[in-house]
């Protein structure tokens, strides 16, 4: 058989973790080949291994047949192979010419020589149908845009292997057809494309074979054509999973949360971020916003919890209704304001205090928790430890393992037990989903409609449309720091979704009240 | 007033002329993702070796000052890549906290100097911690021709030390190499998304490592020409020209031309106090001379007013101002994002 | 045979008991990460010693490492030089756990000692309130001057590094100013006057228990607010406040604690602390003169060392602080020899660094071991199979 690439028994540890654990793949010439596995379950190492950015502790890769040894990406560049990584690998502040000849420089008389390598590029893009403009900023072009930046990286090295690492997070339903257009154009010239995924139809869709990762180890390759969602599905979680999300339907009552005309500019003034910004949230009910990343959501989170507390005069957040706008963070989480952050380790957990410690971290000042400045230690440990019950949080030492030494999901869930265990009525979840695995993402999403039934209401911000659909009762759709649409997920299609994610449609106000 | 403005701005020049090496050695480092708030110590450490390299060979080795002045340049270098080396690999290969490590050098060079001045009586006299600047020995008087230019010709040209043609230099050079050869791109790169960087297979490592030795050339270069053109004698000390030079860098956003010209800018509220003497007007202005009739006990308060306050308060003038810059540009700054960050290539 | 079985099986019993021991959150201890560090900073001294001077090496190290001990006298002078570099130490500490890095000591200190003595030379009180009010007025003013560059770092994100040290220099010439004004100047001593008996320190007849020595309340003054300070940041909501700043501005944040309000906070008391310092350096019976020079004191710096030698353990700081005073008295007796009392500065410049590069060394000799034991692991697997 002839194959482009093989990664025979790889296997790669990070101290105590397995990433990889004997790990053998191979890919044909001219095929596109998924690698699938959940998060965790080592896709990225391996690629990284590939890609020369890791070595491996063991195992041997061939490249078309011949046994190589990739130390850096510098060879992994000779022998043709190129990545576009999940987070771009890209220099904000450098255009997007000097991005794309950074590292492979021509010079002339020590000076940097540039317009051989910009004859190179337009050529390529007219090729290729990658528009791209060559003497912008990074951060002044789309995200699509700096995505054709990482694929014109590639073929400007002239890669014939080329590694996708979730190359659709950050797309349109629409935008992500044109991607597979050209990735299957690439396939057809006689490149050899590895895409890594974790979901489940766009392997459907372009995959010609599939290996599946399981927790660092190799599960099996299948050809694509032989099985259906449901195989991949339960080959890569390891048992039968049921997506779909079981949810009684939702009986919203009273406003608990509304926004009224909010505007935000960013650090600069220059740019608007959030413009004029309209909806509510009633208890009883989770409200979904759905968007490609970089829209605007973060930073609707962060006007909401009080970490960008700069928000335009005229701007109104009422949350039980008081206005919360002037507010300090402090008063809002008194108000009645949870919030899963985005970033859990940046924001969600002081990582060098324990479990007990960050458990109070917003409550800390409570009397049941200090008599006249004096922590009460005691206190603060029971009480962990019943969340630790009530949660199921595991960690190597109860309440006083370092919040650090915790893993992802438990991270998660004692930020989940510590925001939805004080006392409070909304809940402000951002991506409360991310990073994690199927078996956490389950519990999450279990504890969000718990929350619901319990009378709180609750705004999750999420990019992922799957997610979206199961567990909202009410969708809105951010596009350039706007709500272009108001939707019911029963009566929507993630297609539509799609539509006004991207900005091609927007619903007049009209409509927006009468789908409610 | 022409001659008092000619003086006054020579006398700017070569307070300018080091603080502009020092902060594009600091500019060099953290445009490669390193800071050094060593660059005290290692100004210390280049002006040190370099002072005691020109006073103690002998003079009759040498055709001219100006090879021995070449030479003490070359020693300061070498003590300046020393010192930017144990930063170096503190900073990079040990991925220490790279203040500390820092401070632990402007600890080390002020002290290793007196030490060694006093152990091996370095300094002017037995038991004095003070070397001796024999600094006019390496003025260059007049440069045929250019001399002649009007005003630049007496500015730049006429008395001047080699220092002020080698700053120029660095500064045209600095600003060439960073933005017009790969190296430039590619130290830049590791400064501001080192991830991108190692990606296209670029060795974060070595460019920091590149990165902090230059600043150790420049910072000991700058330690260098302050000394010999700036003061009469030297006690460790620079009198902290290496911060200044970090707040010229930052007020300067990391780019050779502002940081040019916001040393200039330093430089005259430096030599304000000293530059006072060249306008009559103004020095009148500031230390009114004592009236005749002035009450007796009136009269040792203002003379304590005119000799201790008013030239106190124009010396923390620049302290002041770096101060108020910082305020200013705190909002809008340029720095190289992954500045300070260790890098390691194991994580993600 | 079953010896070596019985053996191999304790071993193994042994390391799968080590390997199930809850790990914990620090494997190199920190203690033994000062003492390695101090040991090596002598080492260093010791071999600049032996460069400038051969003959005498042996003997300045062993001056260097008794003098401070010497004599009742020298052991009295020890602590009684103690106290403010413990105070020092704690003032750098104490801004290092909220995350902020306090150069500025030095012109805090130099700022709080003209307070002190403005109060101790122009204010008439008895006794105890005289001393009391001079005290209070270094603590104001050091808490005012670090203040500063914590208001700057709160609301105008100004890098505390810069400004303090910016503030050092701006607080030397107003030291110069201050100490030349013909009220409190003392042309004969070339310093500000230190002749004041009601501002004195009192001794607590402790120079009984060290005759001849200066040693007073100082020292006492240290140890106690070291204890408050250790108690404030374990115990109390205000050091839970600070120490979440400092491990995380942004976690922080978002738990609601106020950022600007905790940053001014820790500098200001920072800047007390290192008043406090002051005070007591300048109000002792035989005092340092506080001298209009432009020169930054060291202080400030000796502070940053004694700071990170106890890895800024307020409890810790104690034993820094008497230790890096042993070494300095040591340095004066070690002058007979010839050599620099800088050498002090040599061996703390390379303590600092080592503190600073323990970790990596710490986690280098883990790997190290770890390779070891598993190597260690993997021949009992082959003597097994054998």
């Amino acid at each position: 058989m002839d194959y482009a690439i093989e990664m025979l028994n790889i296997t790669k540890t990070f101290g105590p973790l397995i990433a990889n654990n004997d790990v053998t793949m191979q890919v044909k010439k001219g095929e596109i080949h998924a690698i699938l596995g959940e998060n965790g379950a080592g896709k990225s190492t391996l690629m990284s291994i590939l890609f020369g950015l890791y070595k491996a502790d063991g195992g041997i890769i061939k490249i078309n047949g011949e046994q190589v040894d990739i130390k850096d990406p510098n060879d992994a560049n000779r022998l043709k192979i190129g990545m576009v990584h999940q987070h771009f690998k890209l220099v904000e502040v450098f255009t997007v010419l000097q991005n794309i000849i950074l590292g492979v420089e021509n010079t002339k008389r020590g000076f940097l020589e540039t317009d051989s390598a910009r004859k190179k590029i337009i050529e390529l893009s007219e090729r290729y149908n990658l528009k791209i403009d060559l003497d912008k900023q990074i951060r002044d072009i789309s995200v699509g845009m700096q995505q054709r930046v990482e694929i014109m990286k590639m073929l400007y090295r002239d890669a014939d292997i080329l590694i996708f690492d979730e190359p659709t997070a950050v797309l349109t339903p629409q935008e992500i057809d044109g991607l597979f257009d050209v990735i299957r154009f690439f396939a057809k010239e006689g490149k050899s494309i590895i895409i890594i995924t974790h979901k489940l139809n766009e392997i459907m869709d372009i995959a010609d074979r599939c290996t599946i990762l399981r927790k660092g180890k190799c599960i099996k390759t299948v050809d694509v054509k032989d099985v259906n969602a449901e195989v991949l599905a339960e080959l890569m979680v390891g048992r039968e999973v049921n997506f779909t999300v079981e949810k009684t339907v939702a009986v919203p009552k009273e406003i608990v949360f509304e926004v009224q005309n909010l505007n935000l500019f960013d650090k600069d003034k220059t740019k608007k971020i959030l413009n004029d910004i309209n909806f509510n949230v009633r208890s009883g009910e989770i409200v979904c916003v759905a968007g490609i990343e970089g829209n605007g959501q973060t930073q609707l989170v962060r006007a909401i919890s009080g970490l960008n507390p700069s928000v335009e005069a005229g701007s109104v957040m009422i949350l039980n209704g008081i206005n919360i706008v002037d507010k300090s963070i402090r008063d809002r989480i008194e108000l009645g304001l949870s919030h899963i952050p985005e970033d859990r380790q940046r924001y969600g957990l002081i990582m060098d205090y324990n479990l007990s410690e960050n458990m109070v971290s917003n409550t800390y000042y409570h009397p049941e928790f200090q008599k006249h400045g004096l922590i009460r230690f005691d206190q603060i440990k029971k009480y962990t430890e019943d969340l630790i019950q009530k949660y199921d949080i595991r960690s190597s030492l109860g309440a006083t393992s370092s919040a650090r030494s915790m893993s992802g999901g438990n991270q998660q869930k004692a930020i989940i037990a510590r925001e939805t265990s004080k006392n409070h009525n909304f809940l402000l979840a951002a991506q409360p989903t991310r990073g994690l695995d199927v078996g956490a993402i389950e519990y999450v999403h279990k504890t969000l409609i718990a929350e619901r039934d319990r009378g709180n209401a609750i705004l999750v911000i999420s990019l992922e449309l799957d997610e979206v659909m199961n567990i909202s009762d009410r969708i809105l759709v951010m596009h350039e720091g706007s709500i272009y649409a108001e939707l019911d997920p029963k009566k929507t299609t993630i297609s539509e979704i799609g539509l006004y994610m991207s900005g091609s449609k927007r619903q007049t106000s009209e409509v927006k009240h009468e789908q409610v | 007033m022409y001659d008092s403005i000619v003086s006054y701005l020579a006398l700017v020049l070569l307070a300018a002329i080091p603080l502009i090496v020092t902060a594009l050695g600091g500019m060099f480092t953290e445009r490669g993702g390193v800071t050094n708030i060593s660059l005290e110590g290692i100004m210390i450490i280049g002006a040190f070796v370099g002072l005691v390299t020109v006073n103690k060979l002998p003079a009759s080795w040498f055709s001219s000052n100006f090879v021995l002045y070449l030479c003490g340049m070359i020693a300061a270098v070498i003590g300046g890549l020393i010192f930017a080396g144990i930063h170096a690999i503190a900073a990079i290969k040990m991925k220490a906290n790279q203040i500390i490590s820092a401070t632990a050098i402007n600890t080390l060079a002020p002290a290793l100097a007196l030490f060694l001045t006093m152990s091996l009586t370095l300094g002017e006299a037995q038991g004095s911690d003070k070397i001796l600047v024999n600094g006019t020995r390496f003025i260059i008087e007049r440069v045929p021709l250019l001399a002649d230019i009007p005003f630049i010709g007496e500015v730049f040209f006429t008395n001047v030390y080699p220092s002020l043609y080698f700053g120029i230099a660095i500064l045209v050079i600095s600003s060439i190499v960073l933005y017009k050869t790969k190296f430039g791109l590619r130290l830049r790169a590791c400064g501001e998304n080192p991830h991108a960087a190692d990606a296209a297979g670029i060795n974060i490592y070595k460019m920091r490592y590149q990165g902090v030795f230059i600043s150790g050339i420049l910072a000991s270069l700058g330690g260098y020409f302050l000394v010999t053109s700036f003061t009469n004698e030297f006690d460790a000390t620079v009198s902290g020209f290496g911060f200044l030079a970090i707040a010229v860098m930052i007020f300067g956003n990391w780019k050779p031309k502002n940081i040019a010209f916001t040393a200039l800018f330093f430089a005259a509220l430096l030599t304000l106090s000293k530059g006072v003497a060249f306008f009559p007007a103004l020095e009148n202005w500031l230390y009114p001379p004592i009236p005749a009739d002035t009450p007796p006990e009136q009269i040792a308060f203002l003379t304590y007013v005119s000799t201790k306050v008013i030239p106190n308060i124009i010396s923390m003038l620049p302290y002041i101002a770096t101060l108020a810059v910082l305020v200013l540009s705190s909002k809008k700054s340029a720095a190289p994002k992954a500045s300070g960050l260790i890098y390691d290539k194991g994580e993600r | 045979m079953n010896k070596f079985k019985a053996y191999f099986a304790k071993v193994k019993q042994r390391m799968i008991d080590m390997k199930n021991q809850p790990k914990k959150p620090r494997d190199f201890s920190p203690i033994l990460n000062s003492v390695i560090s101090i040991l090596f900073g002598l080492l260093v001294g010791f071999l600049i010693m032996l460069a400038v001077n051969p003959e005498n090496a042996l003997g300045g190290l062993a001056k260097l490492l008794t003098g401070g001990s010497a004599t009742p006298q020298m052991m009295g002078n020890t602590f009684f030089k103690a106290g403010p570099l413990i105070l020092v130490g704690l003032a750098v500490a104490f801004a290092f756990k909220t995350g902020l890095f306090n150069i500025g000591v030095s012109g805090q200190f130099m700022v709080s000692g003209v307070a002190t003595l403005y109060v101790a030379n122009l204010v008439v009180l008895p006794a105890p309130w005289h001393w009391m009010l001079a005290i209070l007025a270094g603590v104001v003013a050091g808490a005012i001057w670090a203040g500063i560059p914590g208001l700057l770092k709160a609301f105008f994100n100004v890098n505390e590094v810069i400004a303090t040290i910016m503030m050092n220099y701006i607080g030397m010439y107003l030291c110069v100013i201050m100490a030349y004004n013909a009220a409190v100047y003392n042309t004969s001593i070339t310093a500000i006057n230190a002749y004041y008996p009601t501002a004195n320190t009192p001794t607590l007849g402790m120079s009984n228990l060290f005759p001849g020595s200066n040693i007073d309340l100082g020292i006492i003054l240290a140890i106690i607010v070291a204890v408050i300070i250790w108690f404030l940041l374990k115990k109390t909501t205000l050091g839970y406040q600070l120490k979440a700043v400092g491990y995380s501005v942004p976690g922080s944040k978002y738990a609601g604690i106020n950022y600007r309000r905790n940053v001014i906070i820790s500098m200001m008391i920072s800047g007390a602390l290192a008043g406090l310092a002051a005070a007591i350096t300048y109000l002792a019976v035989l005092p340092d003169y506080l001298r209009p020079v432009n020169k930054i004191l060291s202080i400030g710096f000796e502070g940053i060392s004694v700071a990170l030698i106890a890895q800024s353990n307020p409890l810790g700081i104690i034993f820094s602080g008497v230790l890096i005073s042993y070494i300095k008295q040591g340095a004066l007796t070690m002058q007979l020899l010839g050599f620099d009392k800088e050498i002090t500065n040599i061996v703390v410049a390379v303590i600092i660094y080592m503190i600073g590069i323990s970790s990596f060394l710490g986690a280098y000799i883990k790997k190290r071991r770890d390779k070891h034991i598993k190597a260690h692991h993997e021949s009992e697997e082959d003597a097994k199979n054998v």
